[in-house]
């Protein structure tokens, strides 16, 4: 048996290597060249591999760019042929503005004479009037000057002549009170002296025109009161402006109320004036209606007079000219009231619409008010409750309070007690201990 | 000696492996990944970019359902703003009203167009009666003004219908941008007809508008439109004098 340790695998039999060391040296160096070729073919081969996927993966985002370029291509295409809406559209917007541009100047003149006219005092006319105008052609209005002027639209130069001058300052106040119409001032009164004797007093006044008295032309407002305006827009704003009228009327209901007042004042104001114009319609038709029938009788009495004496006939004859010459005055006098009275018949339906419009915005109002009001009484009773409550814990406090003051009082007593009733166990418990017999072992119990 | 060869050879095979791997990166993996990570960055930018076409593409759908509508409201325009002078028709429309209402015709004459930009001043004037001026925000182009002035006389409610129905609704818009009032105080002669004193004169000075088509609109929404849908008039083309499109009314 070996001494060498079996760990040294010591070679049991004497071994001797006959390989010379020239032959096992370029063995080995042909073993190392081997494995460095394979590791740089496997090198070689990792690289082409990652060269093959980085070539793929590029592929993949070159391919996803491409479906994402040819999909821009196809969108716009597409948005392309869709270039009619938006000429339409472009073309809309430009005449909408267009017309709304012609319409801001438009001063609506028949109403506003008329209004003048009905505004002078009895013996009182006018004479000349011009305008000067706010127009398209101007950049800036024609504007006031003078120490109490301010921004408007144009002024009215009018003269004219009244028999009493008394009437001429009742005139200028009665200016004023025009719609759209503003500071009326009569610069000059000069009396003359007619051909005919007496006196006359003639005048020159300029009236300043405030924006109010535009017409708003083309306006939604003016096209929807006309019923031209088919867009659903214009109601939409509507309702938008409602709800911020409630908004606002919500949060301070006291204004909103105030506004819808201001509102139905002046809508009532509007209608007592399309009254008036009703009336004098009337007034006319009834005049018309007259004529016709003088005409009737006129007509009637020609008939009758067939067989009375020329005289009669003549008379008749003339009656019945001066009932039809009547009736022709008449009858334009009510054309032209009439076509008046349709226009403010429209104004009616405005107003009409408007006062729907206030009736709704003030039942919003009320229901607003109405919610303050039910939520200041939820407030002020659950104040009320917790109040309640308060006082109630304060009395129960206030009686634990007592209670405890008397706890405290009676406290001394009770450790007086304590104490008799200890010294009292102890002492008993001291006797018993001298009166008891020791117990013994073995015995019971 | 061997020792030192091997080093050498471990060191030289060290140096080969790196230079492959150096030369297979900047050469055949990076070039590609550079260009991947490109792609993918173009094709980021160009889905977002899709996105926001495909929104303007569908607003453009909802749009075309409307154009009918915008059409008839464009017609709407037209009737108070024609496309063309249409003088011709603007004077038997006059005419028929100064018929109607009874008054006496004058005269009337009119000037070259002009074409009209927003020079409109009211801001000023609407705040002074605590209201607020729209027209200072109106943009529009390709819009002409022509002047036109006439004189009539009459009666007053003659004058005043008349007037009523000069700025009535029922025909091209003629803004009023002068007026002036005479009433004559004696009995006389204006061309044939007797007037008498009470009788009134006015002198109206005013606008007729002309806004040519600015663009070219399909007549109605096409099932499959067509990408070009029609040639387009100059935005600020001339009006021309003569009218084949007449005035409502």
């Amino acid at each position: 048996m070996s001494n060498v340790p079996a760990a040294i695998r010591a070679a049991i039999e004497p071994q001797v290597n006959l390989i010379p060391p020239e032959i096992a040296g370029r063995k080995a160096k042909d073993r190392r060249t081997g494995l460095i070729g394979l590791a740089f073919v496997g090198l070689l081969a990792v690289i082409v591999a990652a060269t093959y996927v980085a070539g793929t993966v590029r592929n993949a985002a070159q391919d996803t760019l491409d479906q994402s370029v040819a999909e821009k291509t196809r969108i716009e295409t597409e948005i392309a042929s869709y270039q009619y809406v938006v000429d339409a559209q472009a073309e809309l917007v430009n005449a909408t503005s267009a017309r709304l541009f012609v319409g801001a100047a438009d001063l609506q003149w028949t109403p506003l004479l008329v209004d003048i006219a009905n505004a002078l005092p009895a013996d009182t006319t006018i004479v000349t009037f011009g305008w000067t105008p706010t127009s398209i052609d101007s950049a800036a209005p024609a504007l006031a000057t003078g120490a109490f002027a301010r921004p408007d639209v144009g002024s009215i130069a009018i003269s004219g002549e009244s028999a009493n001058a008394i009437d001429i300052p009742a005139m200028q106040d009665a200016l004023d009170t025009v719609p759209g119409l503003a500071r009326a001032r009569v610069l000059t009164v000069v009396p003359v002296q007619p051909s005919d004797g007496g006196l006359l007093w003639t005048f020159t006044a300029q009236i300043r025109i405030t924006y109010s008295a535009l017409s708003g032309h083309f306006t939604e407002e003016w096209l929807a009161a006309r019923g031209l305006l088919r867009s659903s827009d214009f109601f939409a704003a509507q309702i938008a402006s409602a709800t911020a009228d409630l908004a606002a009327a919500q949060a301070d209901p006291t204004a909103g109320v105030q506004g819808a007042t201001d509102r139905v004042a002046d809508a009532q104001q509007r209608i007592a004036k399309n009254e008036a114009w009703t009336a004098q319609v009337k007034a006319l038709g009834a005049l018309y209606t007259a004529d016709l029938d003088a005409a009737s009788k006129a007509q009637a009495d020609i008939a009758a007079a067939q067989g009375g004496t020329n005289d009669e006939l003549a008379a008749a004859q003339d009656a019945l000219t001066a009932a039809q010459a009547s009736l022709a005055t008449h009858r334009d006098a009510l054309n032209a009231f009439t076509k008046v009275a349709l226009r403010y018949a429209s104004a009616v339906r405005a107003v009409s619409d408007d006062e729907a419009r206030i009736a709704a915005g003030e039942a919003k109002v009320a229901t607003a008010e109405a919610a303050v009001v039910s939520a200041q009484a939820a407030v002020d009773a659950k104040t009320e409750g917790a109040a309640a409550a308060l006082a109630a814990a304060r009395t129960d406090k206030d009686a634990a309070d007592a209670a405890l003051l008397v706890e405290k009082a009676l406290l001394p007593d009770l450790e007086a007690a304590v104490t008799t009733t200890e010294t009292d166990l102890a002492v008993a418990a001291a006797e018993a201990a001298m009166v008891a017999p020791v117990p013994t072992k073995g015995s019971g119990s | 000696m061997k020792a030192l060869e091997n080093s050498a050879a471990i060191v030289g095979t060290v140096m080969v492996a790196l230079l492959m791997v150096i030369l297979g990166w900047f050469f055949g993996v990076a070039p590609r990944l550079n260009a991947a990570n490109a792609a993918t960055a173009a094709n980021e930018a160009q889905v977002a970019q899709n996105v926001e076409l495909n929104a303007t593409l569908e607003s453009r759908k909802a749009d075309a359902i409307k154009v009918p509508q915008w059409l008839e409201d464009r017609q709407d325009v037209r009737d108070a703003l024609p496309e063309s002078e249409g003088l011709a028709d603007w004077r038997r429309t006059l005419y028929a009203m100064v018929v109607n209402t009874g008054v006496t015709l004058v005269q009337d004459g009119t000037a070259d167009a002009v074409e009209t930009t927003n020079t409109l001043a009211l801001a000023d004037a609407a705040a002074a009666v605590g209201r607020e001026s729209y027209v200072e925000s109106l943009v529009f182009a390709g819009l002409f003004a022509t002047p036109f002035t006439f004189e009539v006389a009459g009666t007053p409610d003659q004058v005043g219908a008349f007037l009523l129905q000069l700025q009535g609704d029922d025909h091209r818009f003629f803004l009023v941008s002068g007026l002036d009032l005479t009433v004559f105080d004696t009995d006389g002669l204006v061309l044939d007809r007797a007037v008498h004193a009470g009788d009134e004169s006015v002198s109206v000075s005013g606008y007729l508008f002309t806004l040519p088509q600015t663009a070219g609109v399909a007549p109605a929404a096409p099932a499959a439109p067509s990408p070009t849908p029609g040639a387009t008039a100059a935005p600020t083309a001339a009006p021309t004098t003569e009218a084949p499109v007449a005035p409502a009314g």
